[in-house]
């Protein structure tokens, strides 16, 4: 021991020592870097940068399993808030469609305050027939009844053919079987709308028996004239393509355009009560 | 529970399936239409059916086949129900006593029904009226032919499916109702013989 303390090996580090600390109190007092402390901090620079990524990579990873359960519970709140706003955002579309659904019928019901309406909307299309025919939501725990007419906010589409429970089959004005007491709007021309073999597949019906001296044109409107109380008065059914002679007849018949697509309708209304509504069959053709 | 686990109740489980798979392809917008002429999905369905199973089990589906068709079209109820039964039980008895359950005799046997049925709708829906012919030629033969083409493909995703099989393994030709006849038949004879034999051995 006595000659590790008398030894230059002790001497040497003892002056290091020295040195050190004379620098840092220098430094301390006189207020300026040590330059050990910049030798030390270069070469130590690196390793330090090291030891922190390792570090806050073993931190991250503790604090992911101690505060799961809080990052979990807010997830969760957050999913539940996104629910609700797209919720929210589906019912708002639902309600601006069915708005602007009720908007054209509102103008409808102010013209005839009589009417009851009952929507519907189409849910299947029977395609074993070239007439349009297609199934409707609404039956008779709806107020729905046999013959009740079917609009929509465009004009007149037909009539129900077939009512159950839940649901209806509309017969259209494609059908040659149904037929509508009609009249020119500009010339009260009146007559009978029906539908044609030739014509349903073009997606066209006909009015027949119009007079002889008819001032019927292309592009004239026909509206239902409530005659037989089967359809409400002043219903659009379409406009006129074309005015034809009946062949052997004196009399006269027009091509008519459905205002309604019938093919593509979606949405309908029955008007289940009007002013003028008869239980009595509707004649149809033979 | 057995009977749930049981191969039966999953083949008709399956079948439920595809009835209710074909009434939807029929009545919602899912139908490709040609010149504006459907197939009839319900119709194919029924007589694929009756190419392989019993005459009363055709009977049954055929009938619920034809009423779901009822409730969608102004036809009057039971219409269709009647018309498929009785088309879907002509088709399974042709194949029983006449011809072997495979696709040829199947399209073969089917044209008939197919084309009846068209014709048996285009008198009810159009209830003959003026121009009708036009429409039958014009729509509802059309539709029948394009039923017809569409059973091949139909008719092989079936067989796909519910694994219809030869009710037999006997070689062509031979009918497998006829060759249990023949057998009862040849069967009575033996019993016949023997007993003629067993009374002449009596007698001696």
């Amino acid at each position: 021991m006595r000659f590790f303390f008398k030894s230059k090996r002790f001497k040497a580090l003892l002056s290091i020592i020295l040195v050190i600390a004379v620098l840092g109190g220098l430094a301390g007092v006189f207020m300026f870097t040590a330059p050990q402390s910049n030798i030390f901090g270069t070469i130590a620079r690196p390793f330090q940068s090291a030891a922190t990524a390792v570090s806050d990579f073993f931190g991250g990873i503790a604090n992911r399993f101690s505060n799961s359960g809080e990052f979990e519970q807010k997830n969760k709140e957050l999913q539940e808030k996104l629910d609700e706003a797209n919720y929210n955002l589906t019912d708002y579309e639902n309600v601006k469609r069915q708005l602007a659904f009720y908007e054209d019928y509102l103008k409808i019901k102010k013209e005839n305050e009589s009417f009851e309406f009952q929507p519907a909307v189409v849910i299947g299309r029977d395609t074993s027939q070239p007439f349009g025919t297609f199934t409707i939501n609404a039956g008779s725990s709806a107020g729905v009844s046999l013959y009740d007419p079917v609009i929509t906010s465009a004009g007149l589409v037909g009539y129900v053919g077939e009512v159950s429970l839940t649901q209806s089959v509309v017969k259209t004005i494609l059908n040659p079987t149904l037929n509508v007491s009609a009249l020119d709007n500009r010339t009260v021309d009146s007559g009978n709308v029906t539908g044609d073999a030739t014509l349903a597949r073009d997606g066209l019906c006909k009015i027949t028996y119009l007079p002889r001296e008819n001032l019927v044109a292309a592009g004239d409107f026909i509206v239902s004239s409530g005659e037989g109380g089967v359809f409400p008065k002043g219903q659009i059914i379409g406009t006129v393509e074309q005015v034809k002679s009946s062949g052997n007849d004196l009399g006269y018949y027009a091509v008519i355009k459905p205002i309604v697509d019938i093919a593509t309708v979606d949405e309908v209304m029955v008007i289940t009560a009007f002013e003028g509504q008869k239980s009595l069959k509707p004649s149809e053709q033979k | 529970m057995k009977f749930l686990k049981s191969p039966k109740f999953k083949k008709y489980f399956f079948y439920g399936i595809a009835m209710l798979v074909m009434y939807l392809i029929q009545f919602t917008p899912f139908m490709i239409s040609i010149g504006g002429v459907y197939f009839s999905p319900m119709l194919i369905l029924t007589l694929c059916f009756a190419s392989h199973e019993t005459d009363f089990h055709t009977m049954i589906f055929s009938m619920i086949c034809g009423m779901l068709v009822d409730v969608n079209s102004l036809c009057p109820i039971g219409f269709h129900a009647i018309v498929y039964m009785l088309l879907g039980v002509f088709v399974c008895l042709m194949n029983k006593f006449y011809f072997q359950r495979r696709f040829s005799t199947a399209f073969v046997i089917s044209f008939f029904p197919i084309v009846l049925n068209a014709v048996l709708e285009w008198i009810v829906g159009t209830k003959l009226c003026e121009n009708a012919v036009y429409l039958l030629t014009d729509f509802y033969l059309p539709s029948a032919i394009y039923s017809l083409v569409m059973f091949i493909p139909f008719y092989a995703l079936f067989t796909l499916l519910f694994g219809f099989k030869r009710v037999n393994n006997k070689p062509r030709g031979v009918v497998p109702e006829k060759l249990e006849m023949v057998r009862r038949k040849y069967a009575a004879r033996a019993a016949r013989a023997r007993k003629r034999a067993a009374r002449v051995q009596k007698v001696k």
